[in-house]
């Protein structure tokens, strides 16, 4: 489903953000990424929609990125950022899970329809009206979970899922990944998320890929976890 | 939350022409500030439009304490330009100006032409001249951005002020005589804040993104509109401001011959005799002295209001 | 988030006639109220009683209570009084004679006194006129009503996004002042500081605003990428799906504009008599 080969991207000031990874992602799979803060999970993520475009090739199902179906690949892969408030930039909820379905041409009428599943399908029934504003952050991380799924992406990335929540959403929200289908590229701190949702692990360290296997292997090599800044 | 300068003029001391007027006047540049802006910032800068906005009206917010309770504040004009340019700095400022009246009641509606006038076409095309000017003279030089950011902090309040006193004088409101020298005095004073905040402002965003400031250099071919209305509007401003000021029954003249005493139902000076302080024959020096005592009421109510402030902040 | 700004923020939930109303006839109302209010001739007490009442009906109405038309008072700055003042000095017209001084009479202007109320009186009413109907109306239905009377799309866009993140901003922006009170061992004494702490605090406040600056260019990256995520390809699109206004809406606003030409012919005929 997703293929990366030998991705590299700098910075602004030069800075090397991701050392030719090379990697490869099943339908359906589920992958946990983890690494220090500064690894560059983040701009990993924003290469496989396209927003940051490094040298090298991402594929995504038959689609080899490049300028030109930009819009294709956006419909096909879900990106899910860290801090919500970015996210929901609308002042309604409806606003906010039907910006993608405005933008893909979507007629008015399905549009309403495909919202209130969405919104269904996150456990927020009913809440078109209320403002981004007023929702509590694990209510905030459903809705934004909800602006992407209404799109029926192939892929989900995800980016810090549980960061900040309680246990109660943290739960609420592991539940609700367990339950979609997607292929899912889950970056993340929460290592007994990576054990609970994700069978295979990645870990980034400096921008370069330093651990491609099974995720019970890793967490129980406490060495490699230390020496990678997750322990 | 009081208003960060007191240059909202609520509804009720502009006559409807005077309002009505500007209203139709900041319109027209908004409309063309849309035109301009508006394809440059559907591209890349919409976001940054919206959330600058809401940071400049929360910037109102940061002050410094002057003297027991009053403080010094922004008003975010000549940042605005500073960072993205003279005509997103326009359409950044009318959202600060209309949320302010609609939904803080800082400033009236009828008159919210008047305010969008002063504070988001005025202020704006000042502090662009400033900038403009001096990019030609100083050159890019780190003393040259911080001086420039003072001064358009500065003169954009400044300007602003005098443009809101005009307004007043033409509604019949209040005397030229009086309203300019208030309304500049005091605004002279709270611009030092502003070109004070502005340059602090820019000298943080140098350090930490020197970039930003490249890109406005883009702007100056398309924008040479708002440098002459920057130009016009100050050369204007502080030539007529004082000979309106001392010949108020001029700018009465002018006003009535235009209606706007009419519409301001006979607003209150025809000549300069009547406004003669009681007691004293000679008109020049009267008028003098009428003005003298305007501003000594000002420095009287200023200390009076700061300290209750005081009080009212330490509750 | 600072109570402060909220609640000076105006909207207050409810589920009155007031609320429900579609926000476009509420701009209406409340333009003819403003509008009506202007056009009155200084004097006309019994007209600006009259409004007076018409704003307390709304009031009830909207079963809001009366504290909402003192939140907002009159707090006239500075500059704008002490323009005013001068009214009080007038020749013409009867005087008002006030023994000040022994031997020093000072005569203020009986017009001027006249001039000076009614002006505050009548800003007073536009100004509570503007607080009752905000008070019952959300700022994004006033920003729809607004693009329904032809506000262009990219400036409800601009205002639309400013207010998501005003509050946010806000609480930002307090959050500072907070933590720089914490920090700061300077007295709060009412003495005049020294004219270079003054200068010094200013930077700093400018510093500040400049961090708040900044993290708001980062934080409207971000909206930008996630904007993008969605498809967003630099033309803007989104429903402004308005119904019409219904006869039972349009007669309502008919009727008010007609009871406001009815209160000026009421203030005019008063004055001629």
């Amino acid at each position: 489903m997703i293929e990366i080969t030998e991705l590299s991207y700098s910075y602004e000031d030069g800075k090397l953000a991701i050392d030719d990874v090379n990697l490869k992602i099943s339908p359906g799979e589920k992958v946990a990424l983890v690494g220090p803060n500064g690894a560059g999970k983040t701009t990993l993520l924003l290469h496989l929609n396209g927003i940051l475009q490094g040298s090298g090739i991402l594929r995504i199902g038959d689609w080899v990125i490049s300028e030109k179906n930009l819009r294709q690949i956006r419909a096909r892969v879900g990106l899910v950022f860290q801090s919500p408030d970015d996210q929901l930039f609308s002042n309604s909820v409806y606003e906010d899970v039907a910006y993608g379905l405005f933008y893909q041409g979507v007629e008015t009428g399905t549009i309403r329809a495909r919202v209130s599943d969405a919104l269904n399908l996150v456990g927020m029934p009913g809440s078109e009206t209320r403002s981004p504003y007023h929702l509590s952050l694990g209510e905030k991380k459903r809705v934004a979970l909800a602006t992407v799924l209404v799109m029926r992406p192939q892929v989900l990335a995800l980016d810090e899922p549980t960061a900040g929540l309680d246990p109660r959403g943290r739960r609420g929200i592991i539940n609700l990944l367990k339950s979609l289908e997607q292929t899912m590229l889950i970056a993340t701190h929460d290592l007994s998320l990576a054990e609970e949702l994700c069978p295979r692990m990645l870990i980034m360290d400096a921008g370069r890929l330093v651990f491609d296997g099974m995720t019970g292997a890793a967490l129980s090599d406490r060495e490699l976890l230390i020496k990678n800044g997750l322990l | 939350m009081k208003s960060p300068v007191p240059m909202h003029i609520p509804d009720g001391f502009l006559s409807i022409a005077v309002a009505g007027i500007l209203w139709l006047v900041s319109l027209v540049f908004i409309f063309i500030a849309l035109k301009k802006a508006g394809k440059e910032i559907d591209e890349s800068r919409l976001p940054l439009v919206g959330v600058l906005a809401a940071a400049i009206f929360a910037g109102q917010m940061l002050n410094f304490a002057v003297s027991g309770g009053t403080s010094g504040h922004l008003l975010g004009a000549a940042l605005a330009v500073l960072l993205v340019g003279p005509w997103p700095a326009v359409l950044i400022m009318t959202s600060v100006v209309v949320v302010q009246a609609l939904v803080f009641q800082d400033g009236g509606i009828l008159t919210l032409g008047a305010n969008l006038f002063n504070m988001a076409v005025v202020g704006v095309a000042v502090a662009y001249f400033v900038s403009s000017l001096f990019r030609r003279w100083f050159g890019r030089q780190r003393w040259a951005a911080l001086l420039t950011a003072f001064t358009a902090g500065w003169l954009s309040i400044f300007i602003a002020s005098l443009a809101a006193a005009l307004e007043l004088a033409f509604s019949g409101t209040s005397p030229a005589n009086i309203a300019i020298p208030a309304m500049g005095g005091i605004h002279a004073l709270i611009g030092i804040g502003e070109g004070l905040i502005t340059l602090g402002a820019v000298s943080l965003l140098m350090a930490s993104k020197p970039q930003l400031f490249d890109q406005t250099s883009k702007e100056k071919v398309k924008s040479s509109l708002v440098w002459i209305a920057g130009l016009i509007f100050t050369v204007i401003l502080l030539v007529f401001s004082p000979l309106a000021s001392s010949k108020p029954d001029g700018l009465e003249w002018v006003a009535e011959k235009l209606g706007f005493l009419i519409m301001a139902q006979d607003a209150s000076y025809h000549i300069i005799p009547d406004y003669v302080l009681p007691g004293i024959q000679n008109e020049a020096l009267a008028t003098i002295m009428a003005g003298v005592i305007g501003v000594i009421i000002v420095i009287a109510v200023v200390t009076l209001l700061t300290r209750r402030n005081k009080a009212a902040s330490q509750s | 988030m600072p109570a402060g700004a909220f609640q000076r923020a105006s909207y207050l939930p409810g589920g009155s006639a007031l609320h429900r109303c579609d926000a476009r006839v509420k701009l209406a109302l409340l333009s003819t109220f403003l509008l009506t209010i202007a056009l009155l001739p200084i004097g006309a007490w019994v007209v600006y009683a009259l409004i007076g009442g018409l704003l307390l009906a709304g009031l009830l109405i909207s079963e809001l209570p009366l504290a909402v038309l003192c939140k907002r008072s009159l707090i006239l700055e500075i500059p704008i009084i002490l323009v005013l003042l001068p009214q009080l000095f007038i020749k013409n017209g009867d005087s008002l004679e006030l023994a000040i001084f022994p031997y020093h009479h000072v005569y203020l202007s009986v017009m001027g006194l006249e001039r000076i109320v009614s002006l505050l009186i009548r800003s007073w009413l536009s100004l509570q006129g503007a607080v009752l109907i905000t008070s019952v109306t959300r700022f994004e239905d006033l920003l729809a009503a607004m693009r329904a009377c032809g506000l262009p799309h990219l400036m409800t866009v601009i205002f639309g996004l400013m207010w998501r993140y005003l509050f946010i901003l806000i609480g930002e922006a307090s959050r500072m002042n907070q933590a720089r009170a914490s920090r700061s061992a300077a007295g709060q004494s009412g003495a005049a500081r020294p004219l270079g702490l003054i200068i010094w605090n200013a930077r700093v406040t400018g510093g500040m605003a400049g961090a708040l600056l900044l993290r708001s260019l980062e934080r409207s990256e971000r909206i930008h990428q996630a904007m993008q995520a969605r498809g967003y390809d630099g033309h803007l699109r989104g429903s402004s799906m308005e119904e019409p206004l219904t006869a039972k809406q349009k007669g309502l606003t008919l009727l008010f504009v007609l009871t406001g030409f009815l209160l000026l012919f009421i203030a005019y005929g008063w004055k001629m008599r």
